[in-house]
């Protein structure tokens, strides 16, 4: 019978799924099965190559394409932070790319509001990061890994990358008309979000004074002033601190921003409606609902803090299930997948497992649940240092 | 010692001033400090111009001390016409945060000096604290940080700066913040949204007097409008030039306003505030006073025409007596029976500036006294009516008229449903005073909770609960009684309590603990001559009040603004500045710095709305 498999990649190597969909051409009867790889920006190589970790989930892809071109890349969210190797032997052949629309190269042609919030957002992610260097003392907790997944440089020249590899590159938003934008015949996709206007998701930037001077030959250094005549040197050095204080809610909004202008896009195919949300983040979601685009669906796919809150829940995967078909959700990490459990199943790729597959069975013809198959260990795939994982059974 | 200081101050603000054709600058006498240095620096304000792209500090204005006796101090500006040199910015900010004080500190209103929330003496100002549409007053940093943004010129061709230390509104704004955290402390950490909204409306009225002050603008409007205040948003409209180029208004918000907090009859719709935003919903409340202090201004109107004293149950003699400007006129009507229309309105117009002199006096006394007057902990607006009326009885016993108007204009603005809800009971004798050592009550904290804990039930502090005694406050102030000279100054002890209270949690949201923590509180007045208790004011307990701060609660989870514990922190492992900090011990919620809400604009505004 035929099926559509969603494989999702364990955590480990970023969000990423690979959607087997069995594809039938009306005119011809013939069904292709077609390939669409959601990917968090890991698996591609840019000028530092490709993390060594990733090689076995690339090479997994690889098998499955058997030589034949990927269908579909959706570049979901370019989260970075990973050291680079070599480039694998074997590149991907991409058909379709899809971006996020704020990455076309004319968009600040476009959108001149929006283009200039996202400057803003860049000068001041560079002086937090310069900042950070000259006082390596202030990137404490987690603010070297946001420093790294936040290099808009290094997501441009991915985004330079797939221009380049791709037979075709598109930059989709909200409700884009996707006419020619991906190979289906029959499965039908539409994109939630983002919206085009990115301006929608700034979040809350405090302005920061750093004390940062820039010099004419673009030498950077720290200044700090010391206190005039009759002011209190603690009082005046407290203030300078509170002056900084707002470096983490800069820098978290920096990074909700960018995580909300994920690509959210659906995909139906014989009944099924399939939901991968990215990284998609609460405001991303209220702009949703304000827009009226969310649906019941059974398949949902959410990223590292993108469990959305109860009243979205409610419009996607509601209490009670409209049409009795199984539903389901991946979530890469732990958080939120709780949540969800009283909704539908939640799973995760096991420990030491390199993937787990979801089946979504044709069931127009026969009322069968969609089968969870055992997850591969990835032992089987000669990966070291991992170990067996205990698959989840059949739903 | 105090140092006598002159010092330019800006008039409104630029665009302000030049659309009323008033000078831009005013020069102003200080003489609240005791040691003025460069920067301008003193004991109280220490103007920081930090350069926010550069992080250097920018060179502070050459303080010039006087140079023989009788002549005051001053600055040496280049060019006092250069609104964006810094020396110019330095000082006319000094200026008007200075003024402001001494508005709280004169004789006939706080009859004190402020004192601040935190530790030390000096509040930090930085008048060009970055590229912000806003300006804020923060407790932790003991500061106020006033930011510049950028605007398209009109011609279409670049841009220009708008600073929001040029206007004279953001300023008073943002110092009466302080002045008020100083007063009530507890409203920092507020979740009443009528508590926070309070903050706003008494930063805003100290806004609209503060322009009352400024005489060039009094005459300019007054010439215009015929006399009247009742149709100008010169004084009532707050951040002119601020709202015009945010571009939503010509202004950010208006006291000049018809809100009300329920629909009444012959209201418009879009005057019902339902929105528990303090900025939004502060505008019932300092519309409701504003309309008193117009109403009141008319009347002085009608009476000077005729008389050079009003009528005793409006003003006393004495009152007038203090405020009459020197360049008022003789009652033009005096001794003439019926008159014309156009004569009785110019006689009107003429005594306008008399009038307004002695009722935004009245008004100032009487706002800022209640605010002593007020509960420690949560308060709500039938607190400050409460406070206020007891505020103006004690200061003008004999002048009851304004007083029955407040108590309309709040049931009129549903702010309560009867004037018998803002009754309290003032002036009487209480067993409890008879044996008490005033001085020793007002100095010896140990004698201060024998007190509170032998009369708990007269202080209305709920049984077998700990309480906290603020320090006490003895403070000598001005009363206007009946007669040609009985002004008086009268000695009050204000004496604080305040208990915490868990009350039930019913936020609908499954992550926070079914209780959470609240603080309320007493205020005692104490007559030191009589012995008497001028008012005793305890917060407002009402079912709805806790109803709201249960929608105070749901706005701040849906906003994402209220943070848990840890989830406060940021990437860092420091305190989040956008977030609303909240803890959790024993079951129990207590929610900190909700005044971090009342920034100059609500932060939604801004971002929506460019610059
Ligand atoms: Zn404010």
């Amino acid at each position: 019978m035929a099926a559509l498999r969603v494989r999702t990649y364990s955590a480990r190597f970023g969000d990423t799924l690979l959607v087997s969909v069995p594809d039938q051409d009306a005119d011809t009867g013939l069904t292709t099965v077609r390939h669409v790889l959601v990917d968090a920006g890991n698996l591609l190589p840019d000028e530092d190559g490709v993390d060594p970790a990733f090689h076995p989930v690339l090479e997994d892809v690889l098998a499955q394409l058997g030589g034949a071109p990927l269908d579909l890349y959706v570049l979901a969210h370019e989260h970075l932070g990973h050291v680079k190797g070599p480039p694998p032997r074997e590149p991907l052949k991409l058909r379709h790319a899809w971006l996020t629309a704020s990455a076309a190269p004319d968009y600040a042609e476009q959108h001149h509001e929006s283009a200039r919030q996202l400057a803003e957002r860049r000068a001041l992610y560079d002086d937090l990061r310069e900042y950070c260097r000259l006082r390596p003392e202030a990137a404490r907790g987690s603010v070297p890994s946001l420093l790294l997944g936040n290099d808009y440089r290094k997501a441009e020249a991915r985004a330079e990358f797939l221009r380049r590899s791709a037979e075709r590159a598109h930059y989709l938003s909200r409700d884009a008309s996707l006419m020619e934008m991906h190979p289906f015949k029959e499965a039908t996709l539409k994109v939630w979000a983002p919206e085009v206007e990115t301006r929608e998701y700034a979040g809350r930037v405090f302005p920061v004074a750093l004390g940062l001077e820039r010099r004419p030959g673009g030498e950077v250094s720290l200044h700090v002033p010391g206190p005039p005549a009759g002011v209190d040197a603690s009082a005046f050095y407290n203030l300078l601190k509170w002056r900084r204080q707002g470096t983490g809610d800069d820098l978290i909004a920096i990074d909700a921003a960018a995580k909300n202008t994920s690509i959210v896009f659906s995909l139906e195919w014989r009944g099924w409606r399939l939901l991968f949300a990215g990284d998609a983040g609460a405001r991303s979601w209220k702009v949703m609902k304000q827009r009226d685009v969310l649906r019941p669906v059974h398949f949902l796919q959410v990223g590292d803090h993108g469990t959305p809150d109860e009243a979205i829940l409610d419009a996607i995967l509601p209490m009670e299930g409209a049409d009795g078909r199984q539903r389901y959700a991946v979530s890469s990490e732990g958080n939120g997948v709780s949540r969800l459990r009283s909704r539908c199943t939640a799973s995760t790729p096991p420990k030491g497992a390199l993937y787990v597959d979801l089946m979504f069975e044709d069931v127009e013809r026969q009322q069968v649940p969609p089968r969870l198959r055992r997850a591969v260990p990835a032992r089987a795939h000669g990966l070291r240092g991992l170990t067996r994982g205990g698959g989840k059974r059949r739903a | 010692m105090a140092v006598d200081i002159r010092i330019p101050v800006l008039v409104q603000d630029p665009v302000a001033a030049s659309e009323r054709s008033i000078p831009l600058m005013e020069w102003v006498h200080l003489r609240s400090e005791d040691v003025v240095l460069d920067g301008p620096v003193s004991p109280r304000v220490a103007v920081l111009d930090l350069d926010a792209s550069t992080g250097r500090l920018r060179r502070g204005a050459r303080f010039q001390s006087s140079e023989q006796e009788g002549t005051p101090g001053t600055f040496l500006l280049k060019d006092p016409k250069q609104l964006d040199a810094a020396d110019v910015i330095q000082v006319s900010v000094f200026g008007a945060v200075l003024r402001t004080m001494e508005m709280f500190e004169e004789d006939d209103a706080l009859g004190r000096k402020v004192c601040w929330a935190f530790e030390g003496s000096q509040l930090l100002v930085v008048p060009q604290a970055g590229e912000w549409a806003n300006a804020f007053y923060q407790r932790e940093s003991r500061s106020l940080q006033f930011f510049y943004f950028r605007h398209p010129l009109l011609s279409g061709r670049g841009e220009e700066r708008i600073y929001t230390c040029h206007s004279q509104d953001i300023i008073a704004h943002e110092t009466a913040h302080a002045v008020l955290d100083g007063i009530l402390p507890d409203l920092y950490h507020a979740l009443s949204p009528q508590a926070l909204a309070l903050h706003e409306a008494v930063a805003d009225l100290t806004a609209a007097l503060a322009a009352f002050r400024c005489r060039p603008l009094v005459r300019q409007v007054l010439r215009t409008q015929g006399g009247s205040i009742a149709s100008s948003g010169a004084f009532s409209a707050i951040g002119e030039q601020f709202g015009q180029a945010l571009g939503n208004k010509s202004h950010l918000r208006d006291l000049l306003n018809q809100k009300t907090l329920k629909p009444i009859d012959g209201g418009k719709p879009e005057d019902v505030v339902t929105s528990l935003e303090p900025h939004a919903l502060s505008e019932v409340l300092s519309g409701t006073l504003y309309s008193v202090l117009l109403r009141l201004h008319e009347a002085l109107k009608d009476e000077f025409a005729r008389k050079r004293q009003a009528r005793m149950s409006l003003v006393a003699p004495t009152e007038t007596a203090r405020q009459t400007p020197e360049d008022a006129p003789e009652p033009p009507l005096a001794h003439q029976g019926f008159v014309a229309e156009d004569a009785w309105q110019e006689a009107r117009r003429r005594v306008s500036g008399k009038a307004l002199a002695v009722a935004t006096s009245r008004f100032k006394r009487s706002l800022y006294r209640g605010l002593d007057y007020l509960p420690p902990g949560e308060v709500s607006f039938a607190d400050l009516g409460r406070a206020i009326l007891a505020a103006d009885e004690a200061a003008h016993p004999d002048s009851g008229e304004p007083r029955a108007w407040l108590c309309q204009e709040f049931v009129r603005r549903g702010i309560v449903k009867h004037p018998v809800e803002l009754r309290a009971r003032t002036n009487f004798a209480h067993p409890s005073l008879s044996r008490v050592d005033l001085d020793t009550l007002a100095k010896s904290d140990w004698a201060a909770y024998d007190f509170a804990n032998r009369h708990r039930g007269f202080l209305r502090i709920p049984r077998g609960r700990s309480f906290h005694i603020a320090p006490r406050l003895v403070v000598e102030k001005l009363s206007y009684a009946g007669g040609e000279h009985a002004k008086r100054r009268v000695r009050e002890c204000i004496f604080k309590v305040s208990w915490k209270v868990d009350e039930p949690d019913e936020v609908p949201s499954g992550e926070l603990p079914d209780w959470r923590q609240v603080t309320f509180g007493t205020t005692l007045v104490i007559d030191c001559a009589t012995r008497r208790v001028r008012v005793l004011l305890t917060s407002d307990r009402s079912e709805t009040r806790k109803v709201e701060r249960d929608g105070m609660l749901r706005k701040l989870l849906d906003e994402d603004l209220l943070r848990v514990g840890d989830e406060a922190l940021g990437p860092d492992g420091k305190q989040l500045c956008g977030a609303i900090q909240a803890e959790i011990s024993g079951g129990v919620l207590r929610v900190v710095g909700t005044a971090h809400m009342l920034h100059m604009v609500e932060e939604r505004r801004y971002r929506n709305g460019g610059g």
